[in-house]
């Protein structure tokens, strides 16, 4: 997975591409991505709103 | 002792050799001698060549029952048959089939897919650039800046295999820079390796055996790490010798009484067949043993598949086995491949639609609430138990792009909630019409 954009979603994972749903679980592969990528010094887009 | 000192003995009657009813002992003979009698004990004989009980010519023939209350040991290659204990060892095949030196009869390949039977991401995925899973299950194609392939699962292979996995070369990389790379990996989780004893001197070696194809010939660089201790590697050479035939390898990695393999559902062991690369994996050298990290070890030997067009890397019959010996590839059925392979990815879409395809074959759908609300009503409950929270990917049924979910008519932008190893939810955003039928495929990638 090749991270363009980061989203942070209301319970703490990501939306990355405005795709994929990547949880926040250490042991998820995409996860330590998104980490190096923020790791880098991108930044997470604001997270929406939990859904009603 | 008086001494007796004839020409020759017989029986009273002189019609043939003197009975003995009561046995007989011979001491001191140090070369041939033939005995014929019951009860014989011969002692002071340290080798007894051309033996004949019961009238054969062969070295040593028993035409009754026969009892050696040691350990017998055959041959020179110390085949022992221990009566007193139950133990044979030694063997190394029987009926011309290998026989594993050490480990379980059944269930040995730690392999998943090795016969690279299923693939549900899809059997074909051109203009690769970049690393991913391209086709069969369990097997990622590692690639940076190092020519564009295309995978394939082939209906080719060596007797007794249906299928394969093929990489094959449309856009050469003839001088790759220092960094760039193209390799087949393969990732263990680190608690199913618990058994090979790693870091303890019960540290147990494994042997590997593969069948790979390419239209190159030359030495080409296997390789393994263990990612729980700080990336120790090991990397040995094997060699391609005839071009486009299938070659059966195997490969012995020794134990590693230093290594480390952590109790848990992460990253343990990666395997590695080298395709192309450049000199940061290339200058060093292939270590007897396993040694801390250098990756110019990695790929020693490159054989540089990859180097030209048409250049292609095949390979099936994967197996992964504890001991030296490799014995014959272990056959599993798909179901079973196929369930194990879950574990790391599932989709929603029939075995045969890659993710992405226009179809309702096995989407879920449900009617939204009665309020306008980003609530779909849409649970899913994996077929199989994740090895981790997976990453999440979702399809409307009428389009191939990602992220979507299909409201009414449209297709508008939808998300996994609270998702975790068994399942999730799915939530659509912005919410679009209550009361209505929405419908999506999924994906969900635990991969290592």
């Amino acid at each position: 997975m090749e991270i363009q954009t980061v989203k942070l979603r209301y319970d703490g994972s990501y939306r990355v591409n405005d795709k994929w749903g990547v949880p926040n679980d250490p042991m998820n592969k995409d996860y330590q991505l998104v980490q190096e990528w923020i790791a880098e010094g991108n930044t997470p887009e604001e997270a929406d709103p939990a859904p009603e | 002792m008086s001494k007796i000192q004839v020409n020759e003995i017989v029986n009273h009657f002189d019609t043939g050799a003197p009975d003995c009813p009561k046995g007989l002992t011979v001491t001191g003979v140090t070369t041939s001698v033939n005995i014929s009698a019951t009860n014989v004990s011969v002692i002071g004989v340290s080798t007894l060549g051309n033996v004949v009980v019961g009238g054969a010519t062969t070295d040593l023939v028993v035409t009754g029952d026969a009892r050696i209350t040691g350990i017998l040991t055959v041959g020179t290659a110390s085949v022992t048959l221990n009566g007193n204990d139950g133990i044979i060892s030694g063997i190394n095949t029987v009926n011309d089939v290998s026989f594993p030196s050490t480990g379980p009869l059944s269930n040995r390949n730690l392999i998943i897919n090795g016969a690279m039977n299923v693939a549900q991401r899809g059997t074909s995925n051109t203009g690769l650039t970049a690393g991913s899973y391209p086709t069969v299950d369990r097997f990622p194609w590692s690639l940076s800046s190092c020519g564009t392939w295309t995978s394939t699962q082939e209906s080719d292979g060596p007797t007794g295999f249906s299928k394969s996995f093929k990489m094959l070369c449309t856009t050469a990389d003839a001088s790759p820079a220092s960094t760039d790379y193209a390799v087949l990996q393969y990732v263990i989780e680190a608690q199913d390796l618990q058994h090979l004893n790693y870091g303890t001197s019960d540290a147990v070696p494994l042997t590997v055996s593969f069948w790979v194809k390419s239209n190159k010939t030359g030495n080409a660089s296997f390789a393994c790490l263990q990612y729980d201790a700080s990336l120790r590697t090991f990397s040995k050479q094997y060699t391609i010798n005839a071009a486009n035939t299938w070659e059966y390898k195997t490969i012995t990695i020794p134990a590693d009484a230093s290594g480390q393999f952590d109790d848990d559902n992460g990253q343990g062991l990666l395997l590695e067949w080298w395709s192309n690369s450049g000199t940061n994996y290339t200058s060093g050298s292939h270590p007897t043993t396993w040694t801390e990290l250098v990756h110019g070890n990695r790929n020693a030997s490159n054989i540089g598949i990859g180097q030209a067009v048409n250049d292609y890397f095949q390979i099936t019959g994967i197996q992964l086995e504890v001991g030296t010996q490799a014995t014959p590839f272990e056959h599993r059925s798909f179901g079973d491949e196929l369930k194990r392979c879950e574990r790391y990815f599932e989709k929603s879409y029939t075995y045969a639609s890659p993710p992405g395809t226009t179809t309702s074959n096995g989407v879920l759908a449900g009617r939204k609430a009665a309020i306008t609300s980003s609530l779909t009503n849409l649970n899913v409950r994996f077929g199989t138990r994740k090895r981790a929270t997976p990453t999440i990917g979702l399809y409307s049924p009428d389009s191939s792009t990602e992220g979507l979910i299909k409201v009414d008519s449209s297709d508008i932008t939808g998300n996994d909630q609270d998702t975790n190893e068994m399942g999730f939810w799915i939530s659509s955003n912005p919410g679009g019409a209550a009361n209505v039928i929405c419908s999506a495929h999924y994906t969900a990638d635990a991969e290592l």
